[in-house]
């Protein structure tokens, strides 16, 4: 293993003064990294929590919207006083041709509201 | 290893005295080897969480950031001061082979014994590998660079670089962390 032939040099002491600045100086710039990488952090976190946040409450209010509408239907249609009528329709018979037949149904006004289907 | 100031002093006084040896040896500088002291403990204490023990013992890694960082600062130099002949002359000084005696200071500093076995180690390599070892590890010299220093085929740089690697590898297998 070749990783040890960095102790084949003597060792060196070094002077004793170098060892507070070696010290000082490493310890001094490691806070300072942490500092900016945790506030890089934090600021990501935030405006991905925001966004989520946002996301949630639209698609909340969009699906109360289609509710409110399939239940204002549903209770039109199933209502005691509402009736359904079937009006049949034919087409072109003005010139002897065979037309087309069709229909259409009704809800007819009824109790203060009313509502025409296809 | 935890990130505080006590572990950060305790380190430095074990590793201290190698790291700037080691500078001193690529450098051959006072000056320029206590900067790289200074960068190194920088760079291990912001990037400590960077470390996988898994990966190798915490004194190799750290006299790897040691030794580019000398090697970084030797490339800037010679780039900026063309001085290599006479570096070179003391680099033959220090490259006897022979293990230095210690003087009572030096073998009390931790580690010593490691030292021993690296010295060990290269001494067990035949001469032409092992100046081919010193002139990769301390002067960072690429195998091209190697050849054209030394006059040999590339061919054989690399072959008796990959089997002084492996001797090495061999030689010091055993060799664990004394920090822990």
């Amino acid at each position: 293993m070749t990783d040890w032939l960095g102790m084949m040099p003597k060792p060196r002491p070094p002077r004793p003064e170098l060892r507070e600045r070696v010290l000082a100086r490493a310890l001094r710039a490691r806070p300072r990294r942490t500092w900016g990488r945790g506030l890089a952090a934090a600021a990501v976190l935030a405006a991905a929590l925001m966004a989520s946040a946002w996301w949630v409450g639209s698609t909340i209010v969009g699906l109360r919207a289609e509710i409110a509408a399939l239940r204002d239907t549903l209770g039109f249609v199933h209502g005691a006083a509402t009736r359904v009528a079937w009006v049949p329709v034919r087409t072109g018979t003005g010139g002897g041709g065979g037309g087309q037949g069709g229909g259409g149904g009704s809800f007819p006004p009824g109790a203060g509201r009313g509502w025409l289907g296809p | 290893m935890l990130r505080d100031e006590g572990a950060l002093s305790e380190l430095y006084d074990a590793l201290a005295p190698w790291v700037l040896g080691l500078a001193h040896r690529i450098l051959q500088d006072e000056a320029e080897a206590e900067e790289v002291l200074s960068d190194v403990f920088l760079q291990v204490w912001g990037h400590i969480d960077q470390h996988d023990p898994a990966r190798g013992p915490l004194v190799p890694w750290i006299l790897s950031i040691a030794r580019n960082r000398s090697l970084d600062a030797l490339r800037r130099r010679r780039r900026w001061w063309r001085k290599a002949e006479r570096w070179g002359e003391v680099q033959s000084r220090t490259d006897d082979g022979v293990v230095p005696a210690p003087d009572p200071a030096e073998a009390a500093v931790s580690g010593w014994p490691v030292h021993r076995e690296v010295h060990a180690a290269l001494a067990g390599l035949p001469e032409e590998q092992r100046q081919l070892v010193l002139l990769a590890y301390f002067e960072g010299l690429t195998h091209s660079e190697i050849a054209q220093r030394t006059g040999q085929p590339l061919g054989t740089i690399k072959t008796r670089l990959r089997s002084a690697h492996g001797r090495l590898g061999e030689a010091l297998k055993h060799v664990k962390d004394w920090l822990r």
